[in-house]
């Protein structure tokens, strides 16, 4: 098929090198005037035979006044395609109509023997009702059989049809005007190839063709043309057609054939085509007069046409208008669709809908029961007869979507689209015999073309295909996807920033309702916002941070106090960009004082995994710690109590002899003995009064928690004594090594840890019992290990869980505060020491303190 | 004996030992001395004291311990209890006479004539032991 759809296509139809013989052509070199080229057989008017016209001028032919009417003709500057019929008389004294133009190539001028009573009057006298007739059509439909019963009426053809090119330049008959007993072919399919690419051309630029008697034998031309390639003849009317064509009329019985092309909008839309079952000349005038009548109907056409269209797009500005007027009111793109869906559906002829939104696909009558609609990830605008071949539909979507227009609305056309079906058309095509030709092949081996010979009807029943498409669906469908998509991305925006906006509005009332305050740095660990809530540490207000760097401010400052524990691990978080949660520092608050606060943070990172800063709470801690301290003291206070007690007691000894003594010397002066040991007590109770007073001050003094450099082993070993004297039923066992190995540490404090767990010790055990305290180093060399021992009841696990929580107590109510270990906790680790706890009921209970040694 | 009374001191403290024998012995009383509780307790058993004074806190068994055994041992023996304890002085001095049945107590430390008025009232209303 393809061999031979190319091969006539290739056929050069325009340069046959032929003429039809009901009229000659004389062809002139355009500058000399002479002739070029004769039609053979031209000595009937000429009296001369065409080969010794060649080389001569016109008057050999025409008498001087015709020849110079041509010439005058051929001067003027045309439009070739428009037929402007004059008459000529030849040398012979015969008659003709003439028509003449100019190519590039040449001269022509065609000699029409002006046979037949046509006045010029007679025909064009018909033309002002058939046009003004034409230019009130309310259809396409209207206009075209109007049409043909004119050209009928003009040419006398039995059989007019206005033939229409679809799309794909199939012909359909849509009108047509019948005399006699001729068959019709109205509403009948002919196949593209029946009128091949470069017919279609030439019916394209020459409007009208004509071959009075399909039985012509043609005449070929004497001489060569001026530029000695094959002559031009596209707007030659004696043109000889191609032998394929007239072999193909004869095959529908075809003796005459007229056409005038339908060029509407410079593409040709048709076809007036004229048949006769005899053969029929048109005079020159007549076929002017039908070409400019096809003109008029050509233009009334793109009137028709143009309305329709322009119905449609106002249909199509209306849909977009109301759809606005719903989005204007808040509405979403969703809600507008279905609202308007009824608007929609009509103006492509659609049955039914689907709108997929956000991953969600529904239709009219609510959500989707079956799978959802897969639309090809970048699929653009479609409209298809058959949506199956494109896409798979569930299967109770198919009969609804034989058809279907998609319309993409958004960059991701398979999640946000509109699919308007159309149902199944079912469809007899009637085509004017079986559309086919069958390629000869000759016995020289030469491919030649032949025309169908079966016009018979052959009906085609289309199925699985909805309605077709035209070119104004589409526009409609672009119109509206740009539009829709235009919308939604507005309305995706609007509600973005809605979103965000309410997530800011979320963050700042959490942020607002929150006791902590919070933070982000830069990367370079500056403070580059800071929440209003900080305003809680001594009225600092926010913007008095931004700019310095978070880890600055940790400990140290203008307070000079402790930076906490946590310290080192925020400052090494933030060098290594790691995330640090409850971390507890004091901040030296640019002249507002001391504060302990407790961070948090996170760090943010971009998409190549830089650093771009931190983020995180901080939550004022102060009171609690002030509490702690308070608590520190108190605890402090209790054991002064406790200790003052055994002070008490003991400067009460020692203070004994000294009355006593100084008593009795003096009713004993005489007894000289007696007066040396007494003064002998008193002297010793004065010198153990002066140590205990000495003790007492050194344990007493009220010094912040300085840590200086401290020999372990005499503190500790002073720090039992103290603790022993308050508990007398205690034995106290001691191995302190003479060690001269130092810790960073404050006496007080070490008296007071000694104090609690020994006192913790004496409880246990009723007041009475072994202790053990030792004192050694530790495995890491860098460190040394006080161990504090009792052979008390022991702890259960449970308890051990919870020795060192603050208030936490076993004792009877009234008799500890549950301040003891938690004070002992706190200071050990004040100082960057550790406590562990080991014990089992029954096995009395084991402290274990490591402090790392000071290293100079 | 001068005036055949005797008296036990129990103390750990020798100086407080000393002192109270130097008060009693003024007095012109015979005089026993413990130097912890358990001996007190002992001592008690093996013979009869017209009063004891004893420390309340002393090593082994403390004074109260000490005090609440005397009166098994001895009911209504007359002790003089001796504190050097930092609770204060009104409520330990009721807690040792109402609770542990104490005569009377005296604090550390004290005067000879403070130990003397304590001494001389409590054996005023007792006739001596023979």
């Amino acid at each position: 098929m393809e061999t031979v759809h190319s091969t006539c296509d290739q056929e050069p139809i325009h340069v046959p090198g032929l003429v039809q013989p009901h009229g000659f052509l004389v062809v002139l070199e355009s500058k000399s005037g002479r002739i070029a080229q004769v039609t053979q057989g031209i000595e009937a008017v000429a009296g001369v035979v065409a080969e010794d016209l060649i080389g001569e001028a016109l008057e050999r032919v025409l008498d001087p006044g015709s020849a110079q009417k041509c010439r005058h003709r051929i001067a003027r500057p045309d439009y070739p395609h428009l037929i402007d019929p004059f008459p000529v008389t030849s040398l012979t004294g015969r008659s003709f109509s003439a028509v003449a133009h100019a190519t590039d190539q040449a001269d022509l001028v065609e000699l029409w023997s002006d046979d037949q009573e046509i006045t010029v009057e007679g025909v064009f006298g018909r033309l002002p009702f058939a046009i003004g007739h034409a230019s009130r059509a309310a259809s396409v439909e209207d206009l075209c059989e109007r049409a043909a019963a004119t050209v009928a009426d003009l040419t006398g053809y039995e059989r007019v049809m206005v033939y229409r090119f679809a799309e794909n330049w199939e012909g359909e008959v849509i009108a047509e005007a019948l005399s006699g007993s001729v068959e019709s072919y109205k509403g009948q399919r002919f196949p593209a190839s029946d009128i091949p690419a470069q017919a279609r051309a030439l019916y394209g630029r020459n409007l009208l063709r004509s071959i009075p008697d399909v039985g012509y034998r043609p005449l070929p031309l004497v001489g060569r043309s001026p530029d000695g390639r094959a002559l031009d003849m596209t707007f030659c009317n004696l043109r000889s057609v191609s032998p394929v064509h007239l072999e193909y009329l004869r095959n529908m019985g075809v003796a005459a054939s007229f056409s005038v092309s339908l060029v509407v909008d410079g593409r040709l839309w048709g076809l007036v085509a004229c048949h006769d079952r005899v053969p029929r000349r048109l005079s020159l005038a007549t076929m002017g007069a039908c070409q400019v009548y096809a003109e008029t109907i050509a233009q009334q056409v793109l009137r028709l046409d143009n309305a329709r269209r322009s119905r449609h797009r106002s249909r199509t500005g209306d849909l977009i208008d109301d759809i606005s007027v719903l989005l204007g009111s808040g509405r979403s793109l969703g809600e507008a669709l279905d609202y308007t869906l009824d608007e929609t559906l009509a103006l492509f002829g659609a049955s039914r809908a689907v709108i997929s939104l956000d991953g969600r696909q529904w239709s009219v009558d609510g959500p989707l029961e079956g799978a959802p609609i897969q639309m090809p990830p970048h699929q653009r605008l479609l409209l298809s007869e058959r949506l199956a071949n494109r896409v798979r539909l569930p299967t109770d979507l198919a009969a609804d979507f034989v058809g279907a227009v998609f319309l993409p609305l958004s960059d991701q056309p398979d999640r946000d689209f509109l699919l308007l079906g159309r149902p199944e058309t079912l469809r007899s095509i009637e085509w004017a015999g079986r559309p086919e030709k069958q390629p000869e092949i000759s016995p020289e081996g030469v491919l030649k073309i032949h025309p169908r010979t079966s016009f018979s009807l052959w009906r085609e029943e289309v199925r699985g295909r909805s309605a077709a498409f035209d070119p104004l669906d589409r526009e409609t469908a672009e119109t509206l996807s740009l539009f829709l998509a235009e919308r939604l991305a507005k309305q995706r925006r609007q509600q973005a920033v809605v979103a965000l906006e309410e997530t800011r509005q979320r963050l700042r009332d959490l942020a607002e309702c929150s006791s902590d305050w919070l933070w982000e740095t830069a990367a370079d660990g500056t403070l580059a916002l800071v929440s209003d809530r900080i305003t809680g540490l001594g009225d600092l207000r926010p913007e008095e941070l931004l700019g310095r760097k978070l880890v600055d401010l940790v400990g140290g400052g203008d307070g000079g106090g402790a930076p906490g524990v946590d310290a080192d691990e925020i400052a090494s978080a933030f060098d290594e960009g790691r995330a640090f949660h409850g971390l507890t520092v004091s901040l030296a608050l640019l002249g507002r004082g001391q504060w302990w606060v407790r961070l948090s943070g996170v760090p943010q990172y971009d998409g190549r995994g830089r650093l771009l800063g931190f983020r995180g709470t901080g939550t004022d801690v102060t009171p609690f710690k002030r509490l702690q301290e308070e608590r520190i003291r108190t605890q402090r206070l209790e054991a002064l109590g406790r200790l003052a007690s055994g002070i008490a007691h003991e400067i009460g000894n020692v203070l004994q002899p000294v009355l006593t003594m100084a008593h009795y010397a003096s009713k004993r002066l005489d007894d000289r003995a007696f007066l040396e040991a007494a003064l002998a007590d008193i002297v010793e109770g004065g010198a153990r009064a002066k140590d205990i007073v000495r003790s007492i001050l050194t344990f007493a003094r009220q010094t912040p928690a300085e840590r200086r450099p401290l020999v372990l082993a005499p503190a500790l070993a002073r720090s039992v004594a103290f603790a022993a004297k308050g508990h007398p039923g205690l034995e106290i066992i001691t191995d302190i090594p003479d060690t001269a190995r130092e810790i960073a540490a404050n006496g007080t404090e070490l008296s007071q840890i000694v104090l609690n767990l020994i006192g913790n010790a004496a409880d246990a055990m009723g007041g009475r019992g072994r202790v053990f305290v030792s004192l050694a180093e530790a495995p890491d060399p860098e460190r040394m290990v006080i161990t504090i021992r009792d052979e008390g009841p022991g702890m259960t696990l449970q308890t051990q869980a919870r020795a060192f929580e603050p208030f936490f107590t076993t004792k009877p109510e009234g008799s500890g505060t549950g301040m003891g270990l938690a004070v002992v906790h706190g200071l050990v680790e004040a100082w960057g020491g550790t406590i562990g706890l080991e014990s089992a009921p029954g096995s009395g209970t084991k402290f274990v303190i490591s402090f790392p040694i000071n290293n100079p | 004996m001068p005036n055949g009374k005797t008296v036990l001191i129990v103390d750990d403290d020798t100086n407080v030992r000393k002192a109270i024998r130097l008060g009693v012995e003024e007095l012109g009383w015979a005089v026993v001395e413990a130097c912890d509780g358990e001996e007190g307790l002992r001592l008690l058993r093996e013979r009869m004291f017209d009063l004891v004074v004893s420390d309340v806190w002393m090593p082994k068994v403390d004074g109260i311990s000490f005090l609440k055994y005397a009166m098994e041992i001895r009911p209504g023996l007359k002790v003089l209890s001796v504190s050097g304890g930092g609770t204060a002085p009104a409520a330990l001095s009721l807690k040792m006479t109402e609770m542990y049945g104490a005569s009377d107590i005296l604090f550390k430390p004290f005067t000879p004539n403070e130990l003397l008025g304590k001494l001389s009232a409590l054996m005023a209303d007792e006739p001596a032991l023979d």
